[in-house]
């Protein structure tokens, strides 16, 4: 409750700030608002913004996770977006894919439940689940509520930090990073309730999959042909490897 | 590999809260109903004492564990009583809070000399101890309340694990109070059976064997439960099943040498023919019981520590 109420506090006050450098407007054109019969709640925000990403489209060249790196400055080992690395099979039945990983942005986040400074919420305009960095005290508590991972202790400013689907560059009407840097248009980014969307368009028309869909976090980060195969998976004999840049190694 | 998130300083968190809940109830509990006997009343005055200090020293080390007081932000923890949330984490903040103010307003009924059962301040005392009971016995299951929330955590994700959390506090409220017995000079007697029931050595024993078999039963109701399963959380307990890197600290260090070993110590003590409580059972069961269980109790915190991070959800 309290988290709702702060978050549209912050969200009404750097509304205005835009508004006074004009790129609100821009915001607008760029993403916008669809006719919402419903009023907009952080679980029923009237813009939804989504990620698909399409791994068929992905060759693994981590671009995403460099331009992110830059984009944020994010420490050594630690990561906002990764790209994971699917080996599979005996040779010759093998297969290599690539699992573009960050921030669901759930509809549903524990993460949000469990801070208990309220530094995490969700925002009621957008459903972008953000981190105020003057608040957060680094108790680590929801990067252990995270079930992807997504999160980290940024070891230099002390507190809990993930993909926030680039909230500064979306806001002035950019898209993420990540999302300009591809180089396979694998990474596909929009307003899901706008069905002209090209997300709306993909969702309405593609068969897609979440991750740990059974967790009931409801993420927005779509995958299209994901191998959702982990090492855990494997069939007797099977060979499954996963290898990722981070430093946490593992999936968990 | 895995990074652990949550370090040593969790693992002492969850023991330091543990031990001062344990504490401060078995101090109320004799304070409310076993005023008469002035053996009881001395440790309840000693337990008094004791019950804030790990709770303060658990408030430091869970404020320098803290990633913004790493980074220099010495007095961001303050955020935390800016709000109340729903929050495991916001809830037990504020309740171990309360339990700081509540123990040591307790404590201070006890300062003055001589205190004793029959002094002025027994009113006071009396609901301070009432307060303490109650707050006690919610910080005492709130470790696992803290742990057993979240999905993304099979290993903790149990309806049980604020049981075993809750036990285990108890049990170590007592085991602090038989090793105050060894401590204390004996001005009065414990360890004979009095006219009408046990010495306190022996109640204390026998409370302990309840209540660290309690503890027992749910630690291995949690694993049946968990290895019986499917899923996540059968894939989360092979880390404390045969062959799993914790399995040995789990069972041999955490549940044989700390917990069923001095509940047997403390069986043979307070089930013994009534008479007088002496020599080498005397020493086991006011010193290595208690020292066991209170190691037994750090190790299960760290096998859960680790255990809970080093697993997940099974499958993306
Ligand atoms: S992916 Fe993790 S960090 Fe992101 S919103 Fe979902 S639970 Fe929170
Ligand atoms: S690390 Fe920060 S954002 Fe995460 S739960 Fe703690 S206070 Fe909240
Ligand atoms: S930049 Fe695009 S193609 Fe390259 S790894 Fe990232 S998602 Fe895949």
């Amino acid at each position: 409750m309290a988290d709702g109420v702060r978050g549209k506090v912050y969200g009404r006050r750097r509304f205005l700030k835009q508004l006074g450098q004009g790129t609100a407007a821009a915001a607008a054109l760029a993403y916008p608002h669809p006719r919402s019969p419903h009023a907009a709640t952080a679980k029923n925000p009237q813009v939804r913004y989504a990620m698909v990403i399409d791994t068929r489209r992905c060759v693994g060249c981590h671009a995403c996770s460099v331009a992110c790196k830059a984009e944020f400055d994010v420490p050594l080992g630690f990561y906002r977006s990764w790209v994971e690395y699917v080996e599979k099979g005996t040779f010759p039945d093998v297969r290599r894919s690539f699992l573009p990983r960050l921030c669901n942005q759930c509809s549903n986040p524990p993460c949000v439940d469990v801070c208990p400074t309220g530094a995490t919420w969700q925002r009621e305009e957008d459903g972008i689940v953000e981190i105020d960095p003057d608040i957060c005290i680094g108790c680590k508590y929801c990067i252990l509520a995270c079930p992807y991972d997504a999160r980290f202790a940024n070891p230099v400013t002390g507190t809990a930090e993930k993909c926030d689907f680039c909230l500064h560059r979306v806001r002035n009407g950019l898209e993420p990073a990540c999302v300009e840097t591809c180089i396979g248009r694998a990474r596909i980014f929009g307003d899901l309730n706008d069905p002209n969307s090209e997300v709306g368009r993909l969702l309405a028309t593609t068969a897609v999959t979440v991750l740990r869909q059974e967790m009931g976090t409801k993420p927005n980060v779509y995958y299209i042909a994901a191998d959702h195969t982990g090492e855990g998976d494997a069939r007797a004999g099977q060979y499954v490897r996963v290898t990722t840049h981070r430093r946490q190694k593992d999936r968990r | 590999m895995d990074e652990l998130v949550w370090g040593y300083p969790i693992v002492f968190h969850l023991f330091l809260v543990s031990l001062g809940a344990g504490v401060l109830a078995v101090s109320a509990y004799l304070v409310l109903w076993r005023s008469d006997d002035p053996a009881a009343f001395a440790l309840a005055r000693y337990g008094a004492f004791l019950a804030p200090l790990p709770l303060l020293l658990d408030g430091l080390v869970l404020i320098l564990d803290l990633g913004s007081f790493h980074a220099g932000y010495w007095f961001k923890f303050l955020n935390l009583y800016k709000i109340v949330t729903a929050s495991p984490m916001s809830i037990g903040t504020w309740l171990i809070t309360a339990f700081i103010i509540i123990s040591l307003l307790y404590a201070h009924t006890f300062l003055r000399m001589p205190a004793g059962p029959d002094d002025p301040r027994v009113g006071r005392r009396r609901g301070l101890a009432w307060a303490g009971l109650a707050v006690a016995l919610t910080v005492a299951a709130y470790p696992g309340f803290l742990l057993s929330g979240m999905q993304a955590r099979p290993f903790w994700n149990s309806p049980l694990v604020p049981l075993v959390y809750f036990f285990s506090a108890l049990v170590l409220g007592i085991a602090c109070k038989l090793l105050f017995l060894a401590w204390r000079t004996r001005s009065t007697p414990t360890t004979k059976d009095r006219g009408d029931g046990p010495g306190l050595t022996v109640w204390l024993a026998r409370i302990g064997t309840y209540l660290s078999a309690g503890e027992l039963l749910l630690v291995i109701l949690f694993v049946v439960f968990a290895h019986r399963g499917a899923g996540s959380v059968t894939q989360a307990v092979t880390v404390i099943m045969g062959g799993g890197v914790l399995a040995t600290v789990f069972w041999f260090w955490a549940v044989a040498v700390g917990l069923v070993l001095p509940m047997l110590i403390m069986m043979v003590a307070a089930f013994r023919p009534p008479a007088t409580l002496e020599g080498v059972l005397l020493k086991a069961v006011e010193i290595a019981a208690p020292l066991l269980l209170l190691f037994g109790a750090f190790m299960l915190r760290y096998v859960f520590v680790v255990a809970g991070q080093i697993t997940g959800p099974v499958g993306l």
